[in-house]
């Protein structure tokens, strides 16, 4: 079979960084191709070029045997169609209108278009709603819409960025029926995943990236998950999940009957040294939990006690002082001053303690005591000075835990601290975390919608379905099919 | 700690884009110094920073409104208001500290206006300032029916425009002074960090627990009583309430503002920024007028540079609004 699509030498560099060292793959038509690889590998810059978004520092991109300059338009034009990471779509448009965004000069009347998405929902077996402003609709939808647009455009060769990040098991499940419809009608389809799981059941070819360099292509059956990790990392890990916490018996928090907007939770422990996850579907409450308890979202009603104590929280700056410090789920939006420096980010909440005279920052003590933490968290402190915008997701997420190393922590509330984390920086995520919870004696809660990794890192598991916890296991009771089976199946009255 | 570890630090390559605004200013500066010989004399420079103190206090206000991410439209009609205010009581005989006193007390209560109306009612700045904006120059007009307030003002008031320390104009003290402890402000203390946090990423300063309605209603407060500050230095220098006055503080403040956010830290509204994009509004001002040209023309130049110095910010994606 001759490849549709080839890339040559494919070199990228900005200013101090070579993002791609010479990358050469081909892609055939009716193939799923996974591109693997930990973060800062070069798979986005990858995809980035081959569909005109980037010019390459020196290489080619060969499209059915032609040269393809860059240029979005150009790729669109030959049949190179991406999905990105984040949303392209009109947050107040309907799903139709986003559709047939761009693409008006067809000037189809309403109904003429209507009709056409119906044909293409029947034509591609994705079905959505097509009448409600996006905004409303879940981001599992959000993404179905993504890419029945991008099957509008008839593409030949489909490249999906990470596209089950953001989306639940079941969603998924959907996406990937289609995606094995699309290899049918001989559309070749580049996906990009952290999920090495999903490679193997999706992808019929899986190239891997490490450091700019293509390490391999391989045919799926050909490689194994841990073969493909020892290629994306250079030690091969044996233990992903180092936990080594242990766990007490003095009880740290109790939450009893809160009522929050979008939350019910009736009795939830956390005992110091623990780790207590919350499994559940995407929009199950499990955030919405973790934002009640940090202040950040209203509680109508309920207790709260912290060792014994009953508190009261009705903002971060509550929670802050009692030591209940929240690394929330989008950490680049939520959490980091991106255009500003390592130390800036690290010590924002707590500049009081390097006060001076009419409040001036003594800049000295500051930066010691920075250093001292970014060392424990093993993050490079020679960038202290560097933006964090510069740092991979590990960095970033170890600047975090930095911030909320400075002063007493009590409790950590996780909110999917490994999203868009690379294998490596994972183990040390949690082993870093771990050393803290033994010295220092706070409690995790770990919402996570990873499931392999709740179930090696957890102490306890509650599992949430609209906004209730419907199930709690020990670590004793731990199984798979527990779990998925409470998150999934538990009926619920929905209020 | 070892002092070694911190002298390891990377202290980051200097950048030279971080500094090209700055060259075009020293390049103008060069220009006008070639192209008129009136121009780099020390009376001429001593006479064009007293020019652009009062505009560089109010852009002063500005920055820092800027810094937490705010616009504050309200300065020009501000400046007017509270010089008509000031003129005002200086007439009815009070003692003139105490008129200056009143006077940034007005201002800081419509800082304090606008702020709540951005943080609590949460009506989009550029909205809310644009209509106190308007207020504060109707109520500036409506008082005065449109006319000047004239009036013999004492000494120790007049000082504040037309006083000389030493050889050095005394608007040009009170500038130093503010851009001195504006400087302090946003780079030196807690306030100036938490600022620029909340300007930078609002739901994140709220998530590391900081006040973020008290840091935006701050920022509107000390914009006004730069303002306030600006609009009694220039009734002052008048030697009269100009219902009118002061309303090209808005456009130049905010130029100076834009400009200065390409240079030293780019894309943040920073205090010598806006003393290089004020600077660099007073040179052309300046310069142009010694060279002949009509203040009209001044006006088309200096839009022009302005959006000469921040395209190739707005290119990196430095400046957002």
């Amino acid at each position: 079979m001759k490849a549709i699509l080839k890339v040559l030498d494919i070199k990228k560099t900005y200013p101090g960084v070579e993002a791609l060292k010479g990358v050469s793959v081909e892609f055939y038509p009716g193939e799923i191709h996974a591109i693997v690889g930990e973060n800062g590998a070069g798979k986005s810059t990858l995809v980035e070029i081959i569909s005109g978004s980037l010019k390459p520092t020196s290489g080619q991109v060969i499209f059915d045997g032609k040269e393809l300059k860059s240029g979005v338009a150009r790729a669109l034009d030959s049949g190179i169609a991406i999905v990105h990471q984040e949303r392209n779509l009109v947050p107040s448009f309907n799903a139709t209108e986003n559709i047939f965004l761009g693409q008006e000069k067809l000037s189809k009347r309403k109904k003429g278009r209507v009709q056409e998405v119906e044909d293409l929902m029947k034509r591609s077996g994705i079905y959505v709603d097509t009448k409600t402003p996006i905004k409303y609709l879940g981001e599992g939808e959000k993404q179905l819409i993504e890419i029945l647009k991008i099957i509008h455009l008839k593409p030949k060769v489909m490249i999906l960025d990470e596209p089950t990040s953001s989306i639940d098991k079941k969603d998924i499940e959907r996406l990937f029926d289609i995606l094995r419809k699309l290899r049918k009608e001989k559309v070749a389809i580049i996906i990009i995943t952290h999920h090495l799981e999903e490679v193997f059941q999706i992808a019929d070819r899986v190239t891997v990236l490490r450091n700019g360099r293509k390490i391999a292509t391989k045919a799926i059956h050909d490689v194994t998950e841990q073969e493909l990790i020892s290629m994306m990392i250079e030690k091969n890990i044996q233990n992903r999940y180092p936990k080594t916490n242990v766990p007490s018996e003095k009880e740290l928090l109790r939450v009893e009957n809160i009522v929050a907007p979008g939350v019910k939770v009736d009795n939830l422990v956390l005992h110091k040294g623990e780790i207590v996850g919350l499994a559940g579907l995407v929009g199950s409450g499990r955030t919405e939990f973790l934002e009640a308890l940090y202040g950040y979202r209203k509680i109508v009603s309920g207790q709260i006690f912290l060792n014994n104590e009953r508190i009261k929280i009705s903002s971060p700056h509550d929670s802050i002082k009692r030591g209940i410090y929240l690394i929330p789920e989008d950490r680049n939006n939520n959490a980091l001053f991106l255009r500003s420096s390592l130390r800036y980010n690290v010590t924002i909440p707590f500049l009081r303690k390097f006060a001076r005279f009419l409040g001036i920052v003594n800049s000295k003590n500051e930066t010691t005591k920075t250093i001292d933490l970014l060392k424990h968290v093993n993050c490079d402190f020679r960038r202290i000075n560097e933006d964090v915008k510069n740092l991979s997701g590990g960095n970033k997420q170890k600047v975090l835990l930095a911030r909320w190393m400075l002063q007493s922590p009590c409790i950590y509330l996780l909110d999917e601290p490994t999203q868009g984390i690379d294998v490596n920086a994972k183990t040390e995520f949690f082993k870093i975390l771990c050393q803290t919870i033994n010295t220092v004696g706070v409690g995790v809660i770990l919402v996570s919608s990873d499931l392999p990794e709740l179930l090696a890192m957890s102490d306890r598991i509650y599992v949430f379905r609209y906004g209730t916890v419907v199930d709690s296991l020990e670590r004793n009771e731990f199984s798979n099919e527990r779990v998925l089976n409470s998150m999934l199946l538990t009926k619920v009255d929905v209020r | 700690m070892k002092i070694r570890d911190q002298n390891e630090l990377k202290s980051g390559r200097f950048q030279l884009d971080k500094y090209y605004t700055f060259f075009i200013l020293l390049s103008i500066f060069v220009l006008f110094s070639i192209a008129s010989p009136m121009f780099f004399t020390s009376r001429n420079i001593i006479n064009l920073l007293r020019q652009i103190s009062m505009l560089t206090i109010a852009a002063s206000g500005l920055t820092i409104c800027r810094a937490a991410g705010e616009l504050d439209l309200s300065v020009g009609g501000l400046a007017a208001l509270t010089g008509i205010i000031v003129a005002k009581l200086m007439v009815s005989g009070i003692n003139p500290s105490l008129a200056v006193l009143l006077t940034l007390l007005v201002g800081v209560s419509f800082g304090m206006i606008n702020g709540l109306l951005v943080s609590l009612v949460k009506v989009p700045s550029l909205i809310a300032t644009l209509g106190t904006l308007s207020v504060a120059s109707g109520l500036a007009l409506t008082t005065t029916d449109g006319k000047a307030i004239y009036a013999s003002f004492p000494k120790s008031f007049s000082f504040l425009g037309t006083g000389y320390l030493g050889p050095i104009p005394f608007p040009v003290v009170i500038m130093s002074i503010v851009i001195l402890v504006t400087f302090i402000l946003l780079e030196k203390t807690i306030i100036g960090r938490h600022l620029y946090a909340v300007g930078e990423n609002p739901t994140a300063a709220r998530l590391a627990g900081l006040p973020v309605s008290f840091y935006r209603i701050l920022a509107f407060i000390l914009s006004s009583l730069a303002a306030s500050l600006a609009g009694i230095m220039l009734a002052a220098r008048l030697g009269s309430g100009q219902p009118t006055a002061g309303g090209e503080y808005l456009l130049e403040g905010l130029g100076a503002v834009f400009i200065g956010m390409t240079v030293f830290k780019p894309g943040q509204a920073n205090i010598f920024g806006t003393l290089t994009g004020a600077l660099m509004i007073g040179f052309i001002t300046n310069g142009l007028l010694l060279m002949g040209f009509s203040p009209y023309v001044q006006d088309i130049v200096k839009g022009i540079i302005m959006i000469l110095a921040v395209i190739a910010a707005v290119y990196k994606e430095e400046i957002r609004l």
